[in-house]
C-alpha cells in the first residue's frame, strides 16, 4: 500500500525520471541501431584499414566499462579538449556508442549467418553489391537476430541508469532524491524497479509482435 | 522506402530533442551562478517537496549560496550532483562554485581553489540503539564494520581505526539502511547530520565514542585561478560569519530537516 501512496505523492518526480530514461533509451536504441549496422558493415569491408577501424571500435567499447566511457566523455572531454556536452548529451552519446559496439557484433553474426547462396543468387540475377545487401542479406539477417537485438534494447534501457552519475534526473536519480526526502531507503527503489520492468516488458512484447510478423513468411 | 522515411523522421525528432537540451545550457550565460552540491546531506543541503508540491533543494549551504549570489547581483541555480562528481563539475566549468560541506583536504587544493572556512562541525559515531553501550570509545570500534560516505572526511577518520572494514556509499540514507539492516556495526557521520537521522529513524542512536576533532571545517570550492570569484566569496563569508548569519542558517536548516 505504501508503494502506491508514495508513488502518488511523488509522481511528478517519477514522471520526470521516466521522461529522461525514455529519451535516453530511445536515442540509445535508435542511434545505436543505425551506428551498429554501419560498424558491422565496416567490419566486413574489403579494405583492411576500414576493417581495422571497425574492429578497434568494437573491441574498445566492449572491453571498457560504460561508466568509464561516460566519465571520459563528460569530464575528460570538457577538461582536456574543452568540449563541454550537457549531461544528457554525454549520456546519449555514451549509450549510443556503447550499444553500437554490441549491436555491430549481433548484426555481423546475422549477416554472416545468411546462406552464401542467397548473395550469389542475387548477384547472378544482376543485383549490385549494395542492392544485394539491402534487399536480400540484411532483411534475412535482421529476422534471425531479432531476439538478440531485443536483448540489447532491454539492456540499454536498464544501463541508462548509470547516467544518474553525472546528474541526469532519470529514474534512479529521482528515486535517490525521494529516498533523501522521505528517509525511506527501500520503497522508492522498489517503485523504480517496477517502472523499469514495465518499460522493458512493454518493449519485449512489442518486439515479440514484430518477430511473429516476420515469422509469418516461414509457414507454408 | 516508407520504413526509412519513418526512421529518418524519428532520428530528426531525437536530434531536435538533443538540440533543445543543449539550448537550456547556453541561456545561463547571463547573470547566474551555478552552485554544485550533493543534496543528500541534511541540514547542509537536502531535497524537500515544498508547499506548492514542487521539488526544492534547501539547507544552510543553499542560504550561503543565495547570499553570495546576492552580493554578485546574480541569480543562483542549484545543481544536484553526486558528491564524488562535484570537483569534476567544477574543473570542467559546469558549475561556478561547490558548496557542499567540502572539507579543505590538501590534495583537493591541487585541483581547485578554496575559500576561507565558514563552518566547523563535530563528527559522531552512530550505532543501533541496542549496541549503544558497547561502543563508548574510539578504541572499542576496532575491527568493526563501519559505514561512511564515499570520498568524505568521515571515510578518512574510519580508515584510521585499526582493522576496520569500511563500507563506503554515496548516500547517507543508504549508509543508515546498512546500519539498521545490520550490515555495518556503526556509521561515522557528521554531527548535525547524525542528529537529524537519529531523530528520523527508529532504532539508531549516537554513541559516546567521539572521533578526535581534527575537523578543519568547511570551505567553498572555486575553480582554480578564478581569483575574482574567490575574493567575492570570501568577502561574503566574512560578512555572514561576522553578523552571525551562518549560525542562524544552521539552526533554521536543522529545524527544516527535522520537520520534513
Amino acid at each position: 500500500m505504501e508503494l502506491f501512496t508514495m508513488f502518488w505523492e511523488y509522481r511528478s518526480y517519477f514522471l520526470t525520471g521516466v521522461q529522461y530514461t525514455l529519451i535516453l533509451a530511445a536515442i540509445g536504441v535508435l542511434c545505436g541501431f543505425v551506428l551498429g549496422l554501419i560498424i558491422a558493415l565496416l567490419r566486413m569491408s574489403s579494405w583492411k584499414i576500414v576493417r581495422f577501424f571497425g574492429h578497434a571500435w568494437v573491441e574498445f567499447l566492449r572491453g571498457t566499462p560504460m561508466l568509464v566511457q561516460l566519465l571520459i566523455i563528460h569530464y575528460g572531454f570538457a577538461t582536456v579538449l574543452g568540449v563541454s556536452f550537457s549531461p544528457i548529451e554525454s549520456g546519449a552519446i555514451t549509450l549510443t556508442i556503447n550499444s553500437s559496439a554490441y549491436l555491430a557484433e549481433i548484426f555481423r553474426a546475422g549477416i554472416e549467418g545468411v546462406d552464401r547462396g542467397q548473395g550469389e543468387a542475387a548477384r547472378s540475377l544482376g543485383m549490385s553489391k549494395g542492392m544485394t545487401l539491402r534487399f536480400i542479406i540484411i532483411p534475412q539477417a535482421l529476422k534471425s537476430v531479432l531476439p538478440a537485438i531485443g536483448n540489447e534494447f532491454i539492456t540499454i534501457i536498464k544501463e541508462s541508469s548509470i547516467v544518474s552519475m553525472i546528474g541526469v534526473t532519470e529514474i534512479i536519480f529521482q528515486s535517490g532524491v525521494i529516498v533523501g526526502i522521505t528517509y525511506d531507503p527501500m520503497t522508492p527503489y522498489l517503485i523504480a524497479a517496477i517502472m523499469y520492468f514495465i518499460l522493458t516488458f512493454t518493449l519485449s512484447r512489442i518486439l515479440g509482435v514484430f518477430e511473429r510478423k516476420l515469422k509469418a513468411s516461414d509457414h507454408r | 522506402m516508407k520504413k526509412w522515411g519513418i526512421l529518418f523522421v524519428a532520428l530528426l525528432m531525437v536530434t531536435s530533442v538533443l538540440a533543445a537540451c543543449g539550448n537550456d545550457k547556453s541561456n545561463t550565460a547571463g547573470k547566474k551562478i551555478i552552485v554544485g552540491m550533493s543534496a543528500d546531506f541534511p541540514p547542509y543541503e537536502f531535497h524537500i517537496k515544498n508547499e506548492k508540491g514542487e521539488d526544492e533543494v534547501v539547507g544552510f549551504d543553499v542560504e550561503i549560496a543565495k547570499e553570495i549570489a546576492k552580493d554578485l547581483n546574480a541569480e543562483v541555480e542549484i545543481k544536484d550532483m553526486k558528491f564524488e562528481s562535484l570537483l569534476n563539475e567544477l574543473e570542467s566549468g559546469r558549475v561556478d562554485l561547490v558548496i557542499s560541506g567540502l572539507s579543505p583536504k590538501p590534495e583537493r587544493l591541487k585541483q581547485i581553489d578554496m575559500s576561507k572556512i565558514y563552518y566547523k562541525a563535530e563528527q559522531s559515531v552512530v550505532s543501533r540503539t541496542a549496541d549503544k553501550d558497547k561502543y563508548t570509545t574510539m578504541e572499542s570500534l576496532e575491527g568493526l564494520k563501519i559505514g561512511v560516505q564515499k570520498s568524505s572526511i568521515q571515510e578518512d577518520i574510519a580508515k584510521e581505526i585499526p582493522n576496520a572494514k569500511l563500507t563506503s556509499l554515496s548516500k547517507i540514507s543508504d549508509i543508515v539502511l546498512q546500519l539498521t539492516s545490520g550490515r555495518v556495526d556503526v556509521a561515522v557521520l557528521e554531527g548535525p547530520v547524525a542528529e537529524s537521522f537519529v531523530k528520523q529513524v527508529d532504532g539508531i542512536t549516537i554513541t559516546d565514542a567521539k572521533p578526535a576533532n581534527e575537523d578543519e571545517g568547511y570551505v567553498v570550492g572555486v575553480k582554480k585561478g578564478n581569483k575574482e570569484m574567490l575574493d567575492q566569496v570570501n568577502t561574503t563569508l566574512d560578512r555572514l560569519i561576522a553578523d552571525g548569519s551562518i549560525d542562524k542558517f544552521v539552526a533554521e536548516a536543522s529545524a527544516l530537516a527535522e520537520k520534513k
